[in-house]
């Protein structure tokens, strides 16, 4: 148990080493415009962006993986628990929350923000967002609260 | 909050005079997971009950019961 759990932890080091190697691959290739681009999809990214978005999702990904193997299984079962009630609890307080203020009139921008349907849609995006992470993190408190 | 389940365990490491922590070291779990089990708030898996089994040289149901 304890030798899989120092493999694991290098290689969450790995992995988070894997994740600065990406930044500085991002920033030297920033200037660079990406080759093949269909005119199609409009201007190219830069080859840095795409390295960035790339590298940072791999590393994400790995971290993820390893932090999860860690863990034992009590601490499994808690962040799958808080995942499922109170991330959709979460989700639907916030996704009635969001359609009932819209519906009543409530400007849910603020003022410095243009007011479009792409600011909309973000603005719901983040509100399910927020409300799903405020209830997975009370419902994992919850969790452990009434185990202890 | 309880498990359909009761356990000893408390008991049985009180008689072999260990720690909480010394059972972390020996399940490969989590402080947290061994109070959730000694409180009987939390049902183990059959693989950490086997290996509770067998660090405590007890069958299995002399350690749990429904």
């Amino acid at each position: 148990m304890k030798i899989e759990t120092t493999t694991n932890k290098t290689m969450d080091i790995v992995t988070v080493g894997l994740c600065a190697l990406t930044v500085v691959c991002a920033s030297s290739t920033a200037a660079a415009k990406m080759p093949f681009w269909p005119h199609q999809l409009g201007n190219a990214p830069s080859v840095g962006v795409v390295v960035l978005a790339a590298g940072l999702a791999v590393s994400l990904i790995l971290h993820t993986y390893f932090w999860w193997r860690d863990l034992d299984e009590a601490a499994q079962e808690a962040h799958k628990w808080a995942w499922w009630w109170g991330g959709n609890i979460g989700l639907f307080v916030g996704a009635a929350g969001f359609v009932g203020a819209t519906l009543f009139g409530v400007d849910l921008l603020p003022a410095a923000i243009p007011h479009t349907d792409a600011a909309l849609i973000a603005a719901g995006f983040i509100a399910a967002f927020a409300t799903q992470a405020v209830g997975y993190t009370l419902a994992w408190c919850g969790w452990w609260m009434a185990r202890q | 909050m309880t498990s359909v389940f009761t356990n000893r365990l408390k008991v049985l490491r009180a008689e072999r005079n260990w720690t909480q922590s010394d059972l972390v070291d020996h399940l490969g779990v989590s402080r947290q997971t061994i109070q959730a089990l000694e409180t009987g708030r939390y049902t183990p898996s059959l693989p950490l009950a086997f290996r509770m089994a067998h660090l405590l040289g007890q069958p299995i149901e002399a350690i749990f019961t429904a």
